[in-house]
């Protein structure tokens, strides 16, 4: 099955739920998103949901020089960001359930 | 020594570069400074087998962030519109800079006498040097507005604008007066009528005294040029604009008869 359309709606929440944990840079952020299991989640889709959650005010965002190469950009969450991946992680909560529960054949209580 | 893959990665960013041309230009280089940091720690032959193509890049990446992503007429309308923004931003410290000094410029030129110096010191009230406080001033005042406008105040960014169109109508009404001829030719000419005027007051002697052959003064002499005019050094004076003192008119208050040169006998 393409997972294409089911990772659109959710990568703003698995980008945070990333970031959560450690702030990082948009290449380290894309290999952990992968390795997580998103292999098709596209280098350019990450950088664009990175613009639109900094622009919407739920990002920090520090220059930090490295010893690898380039100044590397490290983006984080800040307080809105964190109560944004909050109230996600509830809405994604019932949905899933909801969606197993269709899914598996059950009836709703 | 440029490599080929350094050649392919910068061809990649200025193709993309382009294609987000009508983004805000901070926006803008966010995006191309993630970009070219992502293609430093990737070292690709060629960022295209990886990211896909320039246009492909792109599409994903408006879609994702909620740039704007209409019509290819749309865009390049936007993309106009942008390169003007841009280049306004560029040149809009120098117009903080200035436009302080050509506000006082305007005024000293519209509310000045002919005979002023608007550049490069205005003069107001014909002082050069309440000219210099009112630029300082109104310098300071520029770069004030500009920070408090840049820490994204709606309300001063709008205070801004209305300040910057009110200097734009004060420089527009005060350069016909400061450029064009006729004022010009005014200011000129009365600085010509000047230097002439104190060339003239330092031939004209502040006073003359009649005396005889033994030196003693001679009360009661009237004098009077070739023409049978008498000799009226307060006349004089006051045409050329001299103020005369209450006391050199009280010694000059008598009527001369007029006679006509060379003296009847």
């Amino acid at each position: 099955m393409d997972t294409t359309q089911l990772l659109k709606g959710v990568l703003d929440a698995a980008v945070l739920a990333v970031l959560d944990r450690a702030p990082t840079y948009g290449y380290d952020l894309v290999k952990r998103l992968r390795e997580a299991g998103l292999e098709e989640v596209g280098d350019a889709s990450v950088y664009g949901t990175l613009r639109r959650l900094y622009r919407a005010g739920l990002l920090t965002s520090e220059l930090v020089p490295s010893t690898e190469g380039p100044t590397r950009k490290y983006y984080g969450l800040n307080r809105a960001g964190k109560e944004h991946l909050e109230a996600a992680r509830k809405a994604w909560s019932e949905f899933s359930t909801v969606m197993t529960r269709l899914l598996e054949g059950e009836e709703s209580e | 020594m440029t490599t080929t893959r350094e050649t392919s990665v910068q061809n990649y960013l200025a193709k993309v570069r382009s294609l987000l041309a009508d983004l805000d230009y901070q926006e803008r280089e966010e995006v191309l400074a993630d970009l070219e940091a992502h293609l430093a720690e990737l070292d690709p032959a060629d960022p295209s087998q990886i990211l896909g193509s320039p246009e492909e890049f792109v599409d994903e990446l408006r879609a994702t962030a909620g740039f704007y992503s209409g019509s290819r007429i749309d865009r390049r309308l936007r993309r106009v519109g942008a390169e003007i923004r841009n280049r306004w931003l560029a040149a809009r410290p120098v117009w903080v800079g200035i436009r302080g000094w050509l506000a006082m410029a305007g005024l000293a030129i519209l509310g000045s006498d002919p005979v002023f110096d608007p550049f490069p010191i205005p003069r107001l009230g014909n002082n050069p040097l309440w000219g210099v406080m009112a630029v300082v001033l109104a310098t300071w005042l520029s770069y004030r507005l500009a920070q408090l406008a840049d820490d994204g105040d709606r309300g001063w960014r709008a205070m801004e604008r209305i300040v910057g169109a009110l200097v734009a109508v004060l420089v527009l009404s005060a350069a016909p007066y400061g450029l064009y001829t006729e004022h010009w030719a005014v200011y000129t000419a009365s600085r010509a009528a000047v230097h002439e005027r104190e060339y003239l007051l330092g031939l004209l002697p502040e006073n003359l005294e009649a005396s005889d052959p033994q030196g003693r003064p001679l009360d009661g002499v009237v004098l009077y040029d070739q023409d049978g005019r008498p000799f009226d050094l307060v006349w004089l004076r006051r045409q050329l604009g001299v103020v005369v003192s209450p006391e050199e008119v009280s010694m000059d208050e008598y009527e001369p008869q007029p006679r006509v040169y060379p003296l009847d006998p």
